[in-house]
C-alpha cells in the first residue's frame, strides 16, 4: 500500500474517532486497514485465563493492543518500509485514549487551575487532581498528597537534588550512586554535592555486569557516612532490576535515605511505593504511554514535608508579605506556576489504560518478548548483548554491539529497514566508559511491541552484518 | 548561515526536500509524493559548493537506490587513508558527535588540504566525501559551503541539517579550522 494512503487513512481516522469519549483498551478506534478487534475490551480486559505466564496469552498482547497506537501503523516515505518502533525505553508511544483525552482537556476544560470560582476552572481543577490521585493509585502511594507532578523525570530528581539535598547535605556527608545511573540520577548530585561540599561515591557493576554490586555497597556504607543512595530502578542499558530491597535494608540500617530513579521501572511492572522501602521515587509520563512535559515525584509524606520550597511562583504558598512568604504544604509547595494541566491530565489516562491492561499481564509479556530479543539477538554472529541474561532477570530491551561495527552505523542502516532503535551512550557515558565501549544499539520493547517485529529487528540486522562485512571484505 | 536558519524554522522545506529526493527513488509512489513539493525547495543547491563537491553530489544523485548510495559511501570511507596519529587530539575532534571525528587542514600555496578520520564508517564516508570535495579549494570557498547540500546524497533523514549532527558539526569544525589555519598562514606571510 502507498504510503501516503495509509497516511491519510490514518488522519482521517483519527480524526473521525476524536469526538466519541469513550475507548480504551484494545478498542480499536482508529479502525484503519490494521486495527479491527472487534470485542477485544471485553473478551480480554481482566480475563483470569490471560494469567501471567500463560504464555500463548502473553504474545497475543501487543497484537490485542495494537490498533489503540494509530502511530504505529505507518510506513516511512523515504524508503516505503512498515515502521518497526523499538525505542520506547527512550519515549513511548501513546494509546489513542491518551490522545483524546489530552484534546479534550484543551477543547472542553481548559482553563487555569486552583483558585478559580468558574465553571471551567473548577472541571480543569478537578480533572488535574483526579489524575494526581489516578497516578498515587498507580504505585499504590498511601495518599495522593504524595505524588508531585513535575515537568519530567529528571526535574524530579532536581527537586530532592534542591531541597533535601541542600538542606540536609554537607561536609563530611556521602551521596552513593552507582556506574550505571542515567546522567540525570547523576549530575544533579554533582551539583549539590559541590554545592554543599558533600562527597559524590559511586558504586560498580558486579563480574559478569548484571547489576550493581551491592555488596561493594554495603561496605560504602559500612563506613558510616552515606545519607542518600540514588539509583535506577531498572538499567536503561542494561536491562537489570536493582535488588531493591537488599538496598532498602542496607539504608536503613545505616540511617540513609533512598531515591529510586524509576523511569524503567514504573511503565513495565507493577511498582508498589509502599512495599519498596525507599523515600522516593521518580518517573516520566512520555515512558508510560503519556505525553512529554509531565513527570512526577513520590515521596514519604514525612520525606516531603521535609523538604524546604524550592522555585518560588504561584500556587506553593500561603501567605506573601512583601518581605517574606508561607509555603503550602505539599505536594503544592513544589508546583510553583501554572502546571501542565493537559499533560498530567493525560498522564492520568494514560494510568488508567496500563491498569486496564493490567501491570501483571504488561510486565509477564515484557517478560516473554524481552525473553525472545534476547534469544534471537545472541543467536546473531558477531552480537554482544550489555546486562543480565533472560534467566538472571532483565527488561524487556537489549543494548548491543556488533564486532567490527560502529553502533550508530548499525542504527543508521538498521533505520533504511524502518526499524527505529538508538544508538549512543543513551545518557549513560560512565558506564560505557565502564564497559568499554564508546557507544552501543539499543533496542527496546513495550507492550505494543509484536514477535514479528523483533524478527524484523533481527533480520535487517543480519543484512546489515553482511552490508558492511561485504565492502568491508573487498 | 541565513538558509540554515530559515531551514530550521520551518518544517515545510525540509519535507519539499525529501519528497524531490525520493521521487527518483520511491518507485511506484512517486507520483504521490511530488505533490507535497514546494518552490521552498530552493533551500538545498549546489550552486556555492566547490566543483569537486558538486561533482561528488552528483554522483551520489545518480544512483537509484539508497543502499547503493550508502554503500557508495563506504567505498569513500576506504579511501580515506593517511590520517596522522599526531593529529588524533581533542583539539581536531568534532564535538556533538556520537562517533569520533577529527578534522586537520593545511594550507599549501593558498589552497586547503584536509584529512580526516572516524570511528564510524558511515560518518568517515562523510569526511572523506568533505576532504575530497572541498581539499584544493580556497579559504574563501570552504566558508560559503552551507550544510545543507548534505540532502541532496540521499542518505536519510539522520542527516538533515535541521538535526545538530555529526554532520553539520564536522563541516563547522573544517570551516573554524580553516579559518584558524588561513589567518596562521596570513600572520605568517606578513612576518
Amino acid at each position: 500500500m502507498a504510503s501516503l494512503t495509509a497516511r491519510a487513512t490514518l488522519h482521517a481516522s483519527a480524526r473521525a474517532s476524536a469526538s466519541p469519549r469513550s475507548g480504551g483498551v484494545g478498542t480499536a478506534r482508529n479502525a484503519g486497514p490494521h486495527g479491527l478487534h472487534p470485542g477485544s475490551r471485553r473478551r480480554h480486559r481482566h480475563d483470569a485465563t490471560a494469567a501471567p505466564g500463560a504464555s500463548a496469552s502473553a504474545v497475543d498482547l501487543a497484537a490485542e493492543l495494537r490498533a489503540d497506537f494509530p502511530i504505529l501503523e505507518q510506513d516511512i516515505p523515504e524508503t516505503g518500509k512498515r515502521l518497526v518502533y523499538l525505542d520506547s525505553a527512550a519515549s513511548s508511544q501513546k494509546p489513542s485514549a491518551v490522545i483524546d483525552a489530552h484534546r479534550d482537556y484543551y477543547m472542553m476544560i481548559n482553563a487555569n487551575v486552583h483558585r478559580g470560582v468558574h465553571y471551567l476552572s473548577g472541571k480543569a481543577t478537578d480533572a488535574y487532581e483526579e489524575a494526581r490521585v489516578k497516578v498515587a493509585k498507580f504505585v499504590n502511594a498511601k495518599s495522593d498528597r504524595e505524588i508531585v507532578f513535575t515537568r519530567n523525570a529528571s526535574e524530579a530528581i532536581n527537586l530532592v537534588a534542591y531541597t533535601w539535598g541542600m538542606a540536609n547535605l554537607g561536609p563530611g556527608d556521602e551521596v552513593v550512586v552507582s556506574v550505571l545511573e542515567h546522567h540525570s540520577n547523576l549530575v544533579p548530585w554533582q551539583l549539590v554535592c559541590e554545592k554543599t561540599g558533600a562527597t559524590l561515591r559511586h558504586v560498580g557493576l558486579k563480574k559478569d555486569n548484571s547489576g550493581i554490586d551491592v555488596d561493594e555497597l554495603s561496605a560504602v556504607m559500612a563506613e558510616g557516612r552515606v545519607k542518600l543512595v540514588a539509583t535506577a530502578h531498572v538499567s536503561n542499558v542494561l536491562g537489570c532490576e536493582l535488588d531493591v530491597s537488599a538496598v532498602a535494608t542496607l539504608a536503613k540500617k545505616h540511617g540513609a535515605k533512598v531515591l529510586l530513579d524509576a523511569c524503567q521501572s514504573v511503565p513495565h511492572m507493577p511498582v508498589d511505593v509502599q512495599t519498596l522501602g525507599v523515600d522516593w521515587i521518580v518517573a516520566s509520563g512520555h515512558k508510560m504511554c503519556g505525553p512529554t512535559g509531565i513527570g512526577f515525584l513520590w515521596g514519604t509524606a514525612e520525606a516531603l514535608e521535609s523538604m524546604p520550597p524550592w522555585m518560588g511562583g504561584g500556587e506553593m504558598i500561603q501567605d506573601v508579605y512583601m518581605d517574606r512568604s508561607t509555603y503550602a504544604p505539599p505536594p503544592a509547595r513544589f508546583e510553583a506556576g501554572t502546571p501542565a494541566i493537559g499533560e498530567a491530565i493525560a498522564l492520568g489516562r494514560a494510568c488508567d489504560y496500563l491498569t486496564e491492561v493490567g501491570m501483571d499481564r504488561v510486565h509477564s509479556f515484557e517478560k516473554e518478548i524481552g525473553g525472545i530479543l534476547y534469544d534471537k539477538l545472541s543467536a546473531v554472529n558477531d552480537v554482544t548483548i550489555y546486562g543480565p541474561t533472560p534467566a538472571q532477570g532483565r527488561a524487556s530491551l537489549a543494548a548491543f554491539n556488533v564486532a567490527g561495527l560502529h553502533a550508530n552505523d548499525v542504527c543508521t542502516l538498521l533505520d533504511q529497514a524502518g526499524v527505529a532503535t538508538r544508538s549512543g551512550h543513551h545518557c549513560t557515558q560512565p558506564l560505557h566508559r565502564y564497559l568499554g565501549v564508546p557507544a552501543t544499539a539499543r533496542a527496546s520493547l513495550y507492550l505494543y511491541n509484536t514477535p514479528g517485529e523483533v524478527d524484523a529487528l533481527v533480520e535487517s540486522l543480519t543484512d546489515t552484518i553482511s552490508f558492511f562485512r561485504e565492502i568491508n571484505g573487498m | 548561515m541565513s538558509s540554515v536558519a530559515a531551514h530550521h524554522l520551518s518544517a515545510r522545506p525540509a519535507v519539499a526536500c525529501r519528497a524531490t529526493l525520493s521521487r527518483r527513488t520511491a518507485g511506484d509512489r512517486a507520483p504521490v509524493r511530488t505533490r507535497v513539493r514546494s518552490p521552498a525547495v530552493a533551500a538545498a543547491d549546489t550552486e556555492n559548493l566547490p566543483a569537486n563537491l558538486k561533482k561528488i553530489v552528483s554522483a551520489f544523485q545518480m544512483v537509484p537506490d539508497a543502499m547503493q548510495r550508502y554503500k557508495q559511501l563506504l567505498f569513500f570511507a576506504a579511501k580515506l587513508k593517511g590520517f596522522d596519529e599526531a593529529d588524533r587530539v581533542d583539539d581536531n575532534k568534532v564535538p556533538g558527535c556520537v562517533s569520533q571525528v577529527w578534522v586537520v587542514p593545511r594550507i599549501e600555496d593558498g589552497l586547503v588540504y584536509f584529512t580526516a578520520d572516524s570511528d564510524s564508517q558511515l560518518t568517515k564516508g562523510l569526511a572523506a566525501l568533505l576532504v575530497e570535495g572541498l581539499s584544493g579549494s580556497t579559504p574563501k570557498e570552504i566558508m560559503a559551503v552551507e550544510p545543507n547540500f548534505v540532502e541532496l546524497l540521499g542518505l536519510g533523514q539522520s542527516l538533515t541539517p535541521s538535526r545538530t549532527n555529526g554532520f553539520m558539526n564536522m563541516l563547522r569544525l573544517m570551516q573554524k579550522k580553516t579559518l584558524e589555519a588561513y589567518m596562521a598562514d596570513e600572520a605568517a606571510a606578513k612576518e
